[in-house]
């Protein structure tokens, strides 16, 4: 294989944490050379070689060390431990507006950018029309950022960071504010540039943003590298563990609310196959078709017979669009012991993707949610050859014969 | 001369950081772009009022007659009247630059903090942007004070030709100085609160809006404690300014040592290089000593911000 772009070997981050700025002043004064410090690794033992044409993604909690990693490959941060190397020009875009000043118009910004970046002004004014017509700022251009939104910031950002034309690209989560026209664009040029040979390094917290853009994931966590490998099966991976690490902390949560709401729990829930069948087990993946029934058994428990219980479902696509939530006209009187409930979301209009549901609990209220499962369990719902998008209605073609079509009369 | 190598790669950035903080001191003002050249100006009048008109501190009288006679004039001429003038604005003008760029040298870093943190670029460019805005102002008042000096014939300094050096020497000292407030601030946030309080002192401690020799105790003796000047690097750098600019060398103003009689000393050219020389061997060694900090600790910069 060629030389990679970029070889990171054996990266460690240690901070040095104080306090406060006197205990810094103590640690310098100190004759015994006494530590005022705590050391935090924000990272640790972090090893991978990317090659020209591969775009890696980083994943990984708020934390976990994903800006430090690439703070470190940026160049403005320092590694405690290990070294790295990066083949080529590389731009970074660690934060919308960094290196912008708020005063001066977008265009002004331009140039600036492209001057902290070691770019001449002849070059960027080779460059200027191309890049004023990607960011679709128009006018806006001559106004100061201040004006700007987060969007247009973004667009702006993006832009000047095209500018060199790098053969590594490292960016922060810096979709997130786009709109989605803008995004799709960028996502276009992700595609370019890959396309072009070149390397992109990745953060997002978004799932969906990871998976469109790279073939390989890198799973970062407490600074350690947990995961290496393909990008759907890493952010797999990660997002089943997003979701365990959600529900024991729902279920501290709970501890503080059962005191008040009386006790009521899901226990758990079964997924039913949809003709029939039985259940699904907990490994099995779930797929159902278009127009399948969704049912769920949910087992809720509350202590006290005759209580009023709202069991609630919630349908999302995975990057959480909220498809349908669900709410019973009437409460369910719990028994005291275990009550099954089944919630029948008969035939299901939702088309192939990627979905999940969310369990609620609510009580007698109907609108206080008192336990709840998010991320509750994924399915997916197989392709149809010729409809596309999230609803299928129904539909019919038929050929109108214009003598007929009378608009007076509809049948 | 990393720097000057790294300053010449990022040519652009140095003239736009430059001009942005020009152009940040009146953005948004009504006045606009006169901004930073009148308020020096202005500044020069407050100066002028409070020293010159209400403290009506004075070139002693004696001295006046004598030089008035020297030069074969009377001792109430404009001209000689002028002389307390051109000293007050010759030691302001560098000085006011000096301690602007050296309070905002402190904060240059953090300042700059998101940039310093997300973007990869030679920060040791922030205090040779910021230099470069104060020595356009600086130039600028010169350009103005000398078309105005060099009008009154009389205060032509045939040394003249030094006065690039001097300014080069400056700059090096400021840069230094900027270099090693801006290093420490980053660590020591104190460093940033200190800095006005002992500009101040330090104004007032260095012959700006005065001359040494002024300084004379009741029985017009020097003062005790002019030894504290022999220390202080500004001492030499307004010596060297006002030598270079309005002295002719014959008509420096001095007292005798002895201290019974004002009377005329003339300074000879070994004075001016002693001076010159001194004064070098500080900024030389204050620039690489200052660069050098900042060079050793920029890549912790980031962390600390």
């Amino acid at each position: 294989m060629a030389k990679p772009s970029v070889s990171v070997k054996d990266l460690g981050k240690c901070y040095k944490i104080y306090p406060d700025a006197r205990h810094r002043m103590k640690e310098w004064l100190s004759p015994t050379r006494k530590s005022y410090h705590e050391e935090k690794w924000a990272l640790r033992g972090i090893n991978f070689d990317l090659y020209p044409g591969q775009a890696l993604g980083i994943v990984g909690i708020n934390g976990a060390g994903k800006s430090t990693l690439l703070k470190i490959l940026t160049g403005t941060s320092t590694q405690t431990t290990g070294n790295y190397q990066l083949d080529g020009s590389v731009s970074s875009l660690l934060e919308l507006g960094a290196g912008f000043h708020p005063e001066f118009s977008g265009k002004q910004n331009i140039y600036m950018n492209a001057a902290i970046q070691g770019i001449s002004k002849t070059q960027v004014d080779q460059q200027y029309e191309e890049i004023a017509a990607f960011t679709e700022l128009g006018s806006a251009l001559s106004r100061p950022v201040r004006t700007y939104s987060s969007g247009m910031a973004m667009r702006l950002g993006f832009a000047a960071s095209m500018l060199v034309d790098p053969d590594v690209l490292i960016l922060d989560e810096v979709l997130a504010v786009g709109d989605a026209h803008f995004q799709k664009k960028c996502m276009d040029q992700f595609t370019t540039f890959r396309n072009q040979n070149k390397t992109i390094l990745f953060v997002s917290h978004s799932v969906f943003h990871v998976r469109e853009i790279c073939d390989r994931v890198i799973w970062i966590h407490d600074g350690e590298m947990v995961m290496d490998g393909d990008a759907n099966a890493v952010t797999d991976e990660y997002e089943t563990k997003l979701l365990e690490h959600q529900r024991p902390a729902m279920a501290s949560v709970d501890e503080a609310a059962e005191l008040k709401m009386g006790l009521a729990k899901i226990k758990g829930f079964d997924v039913m196959k949809p003709n029939g069948g039985g259940v699904f087990t907990e490994q099995e993946p779930i797929e159902i078709g278009t127009n399948d029934d969704l049912v769920v058994r949910l087992r809720v428990q509350h202590p006290e017979a005759g209580a009023e219980l709202y069991p609630m479902i919630a349908v999302l696509r995975n990057d959480g669009l909220l498809v349908v939530s669900t709410r019973p006209e009437q409460a369910v009187r719990a028994s005291g012991g275990e009550d099954i409930v089944e919630l029948r979301l008969s035939d299901l209009r939702i088309l192939g993707g990627e979905y999940y549901f969310n369990l609620y609990l609510a009580d007698g209220s109907g609108t206080h949610i008192v336990d709840q499962m998010l991320h509750a369990r994924r399915f997916k719902v197989r392709s149809r050859h010729f409809e596309k998008g999230i609803y299928l209605s129904d539909y019919s073609y038929r050929v109108v014969d214009a003598a007929s079509a009378d608009p007076g009369t509809s049948s | 001369m990393g720097l000057i190598a790294q300053c010449l790669r990022f040519r652009e950035m140095v003239v736009s950081f430059t001009r942005r903080d020009l152009q940040q001191r009146y953005v948004g003002s009504v006045l606009g772009w006169p901004w930073p050249f009148i308020q020096p100006l202005m500044m020069l009048g407050v100066y002028y009022l409070v020293f010159n008109v209400l403290l009506d501190i004075k070139v002693p009288p004696a001295w006046r007659e004598q030089m008035a006679q020297r030069l074969g004039l009377e001792a109430d001429s404009a001209a000689v009247g002028s002389f307390q003038v051109i000293v007050l604005c010759c030691g302001l003008i560098p000085w006011l630059a000096t301690a602007e760029f050296l309070v905002r040298s402190a904060g240059v870093i953090l300042e700059s903090g998101s940039m310093v943190k997300k973007v990869r670029f030679p920060s040791e460019i922030l205090p040779v942007a910021l230099i470069g805005s104060y020595v356009i102002n600086m130039v600028i008042l010169f350009t103005v004070f000398l078309a105005f000096t060099w009008g009154l014939t009389l205060f032509r300094s045939p040394l003249f030709w030094l006065f690039p050096v001097v300014v080069v020497l400056h700059l090096m000292f400021m840069l230094g100085l900027g270099f090693l407030l801006a290093t420490a601030n980053v660590f020591v946030r104190d460093v940033g609160q200190l800095v006005p309080i002992f500009i101040n002192l330090w104004f007032f401690l260095s012959p700006i809006v005065y001359l040494r020799e002024m300084l004379v105790n009741s029985e017009g003796e020097p003062a005790t404690w002019l030894w504290v000047f022999d220390w202080n690097p500004l001492t030499y750098l307004m010596d060297l300014y006002r030598w270079t600019l309005v002295f002719p060398e014959e008509i420096r103003l001095t007292i005798d040592r002895s201290g019974q009689e004002n009377i005329w000393i003339e300074v000879g050219m070994t004075d001016v290089f002693r001076e010159l020389g001194i004064f070098a061997a500080i900024a030389i060694s204050l620039y690489f000593i200052g660069y050098h900090v900042f060079m050793a600790n920029k890549h912790r910069f980031a962390d600390e911000l």
